[in-house]
């Protein structure tokens, strides 16, 4: 059994599960730049359902429809587990891994929070701190995009947005990292239960404060969260804390991800670059491609029945990888799928997932993107990787995909 | 299992005029549709899609736009009914 960067996937008959394709592909592994998605392509022409022997083993859904019709079946594909390689994590999200009538309570408390309308309020804020941070760069002529930018950026918004002081910035960052580079890497699971509990001390103190000193709820994000009904009842102080913590872990990497994948292809492909320059008002479809072709999260759900879908028996507590990346370069459902198009007519993707966990983020984070490549480009429009860097040396690993960093350099 | 191809079904295109119907418990407020075709969609408090104007776009300008949110809506919860 051999699975090959180029997306070659080769079983026999005994290295089938219940009938299935079988590969044993490890995601934590870096690679050079773009050659996840390569595979992916490949393995999703091959085996529109796999079985992953790595971790502990879950299944892969590697077509776009598939991934959809999990997605909108939580009754059968359930939150209770998310990431893949864990099926009994030491951890409980909320609203993350609800699920039902439940999960839909908390999400009545927060989706008006991030909802379109609310989202636009913040876009003068939001792109001021993004010219800001630009402009911090211009001058230096070389930037990590990943570490200098990338990371930088979401977490000002964030913190802006919930209301927390901005001297804080460098301190979340490293949380960040540190509890997304343990998330199913089990040589990293001690930093990670560190910054997670670094986290829970901040909010707790946070907490504790705005209780004893009770700012006004109405104009403060906390502040409307801790004064929230969860259904009937008040939002009690664990589930704030969890709460807190969850949109903290999904709001920073996420963008940050995003953001890398986007800046390679701009810095690789300065016709696209161009017409950024050049035409401002396709920053959202340019958006929209940026999201389908580089699909960077990739979602566990675990089965909550057994179920024979489409042809592979599914037991109860499996696990299952609702691999995006492969699903949204999906050949049967999209034109030269594995190329970025901004003129491509609007099209159905599910990087922001799909179902009641749809994304809560999802208006905040194409904002944030857009605003990115509008400001950008106006005050850097030309740029490259550095010829220093070897391109094998850009490199990117999983589970949620990723570049390790972007060099780049620009004439000043 | 349900089959998924039920939702482009949901989302076929008629070509005369048609009822504009949104099934509230399948939309999860991707929003697409209203920012996509502000003129028939609009959001509510949550981020959910109702209907901006009546369910029945009268002229072929709104129809087009009608559709174009029924197509992308990644929940297939957007139907256009025909008359
Ligand atoms: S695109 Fe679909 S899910 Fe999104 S708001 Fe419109 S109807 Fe709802």
């Amino acid at each position: 059994m051999t699975t090959t960067p180029d997306g070659e996937v080769t079983t026999t008959s005994e290295e089938t599960a219940r009938g299935c394709p079988v590969i044993d592909f490890d995601f934590t592994v870096e690679r050079p730049a773009l050659e996840y998605f390569t595979f992916l392509d490949g393995l999703r022409e091959e085996a529109p359902i796999a079985w992953n022997t790595y971790g502990g083993g879950f299944w892969m859904l590697n077509r776009n429809a598939l991934v959809g019709e999990a997605f909108q079946t939580p009754e059968v594909f359930s939150s209770s587990a998310t990431v893949p390689t864990l099926p009994n994590p030491d951890y409980h999200f909320i609203p993350t891994m609800e699920n039902g009538a439940e999960h839909r309570k908390y999400r009545a408390v927060l989706n008006p929070q991030f909802s379109p309308k609310v989202v636009a309020t913040l876009e003068p804020s939001i792109r001021r701190d993004c010219i800001d941070l630009i402009e911090s760069l211009v001058e230096k002529g070389s930037v990590d995009l990943v570490a200098d930018f990338a990371m930088v950026f979401p977490t000002k918004v964030f913190l802006q947005i919930v209301d927390l002081p901005a001297e804080d910035t460098d301190t979340f960052v490293t949380w960040v990292e540190d509890v997304f580079a343990g998330l199913g890497n089990a040589a990293k699971a001690e930093g990670m239960a560190a910054a997670m509990e670094g986290i829970r001390v901040y909010f707790t103190t946070f907490m504790e404060e705005w209780r004893a000193n009770p700012g006004d709820p109405e104009t403060s994000f906390f502040g409307r969260l801790l004064n929230s009904n969860i259904g009937d009842r008040p939002i009690r102080d664990d589930e704030f804390l969890n709460m807190s913590l969850v949109l903290l872990l999904a709001g920073l990497d996420t963008v940050k991800s995003q953001m890398g994948y986007m800046f390679y292809h701009l810095a690789t492909h300065p016709e696209d670059r161009q017409r950024i320059i050049d035409e401002p008002e396709i920053a959202a479809n340019a958006v929209e491609e940026f999201l389908r072709a580089n699909a960077i999260v990739m979602d566990g759900r675990k089965l909550a029945q057994d179920v024979d879908f489409h042809g592979c028996p599914m037991k109860k507590d499996d696990m299952v990888m609702l691999t995006l990346a492969a699903a949204s370069r999906d050949t049967t459902e999209f034109d030269h799928a594995d190329q970025i198009d901004f003129d491509r007519k609007a099209v159905t993707h599910f990087s922001f997932g799909s179902g009641p966990h749809r994304c809560l983020g999802s208006h905040l984070a194409r904002l944030e993107l857009r605003v990115v490549l509008e400001e950008w480009h106006k005050r850097i429009p030309h740029y490259r990787l550095d010829p220093a860097v070897a391109r094998e040396d850009i490199v990117e690993s999983g589970p949620q995909l990723g570049l390790s960093s972007l060099p780049l350099v620009w004439e000043v | 299992m349900t089959d998924t191809t039920d939702t482009t079904t949901d989302t076929t295109e008629p070509d005369g005029p048609f009822r504009v119907v949104i099934d509230r418990d399948k939309c999860v407020g991707h929003g697409r549709c209203y920012s996509l075709a502000p003129e028939v969609y609009v959001d509510d408090e949550e981020g959910f899609s109702e209907l901006a104007d009546g369910d029945t776009p009268a002229t072929p300008e709104l129809r087009d736009k009608a559709r174009l949110g029924a197509v992308t809506c990644p929940e297939g919860a957007i139907s256009l009914v025909p008359l």
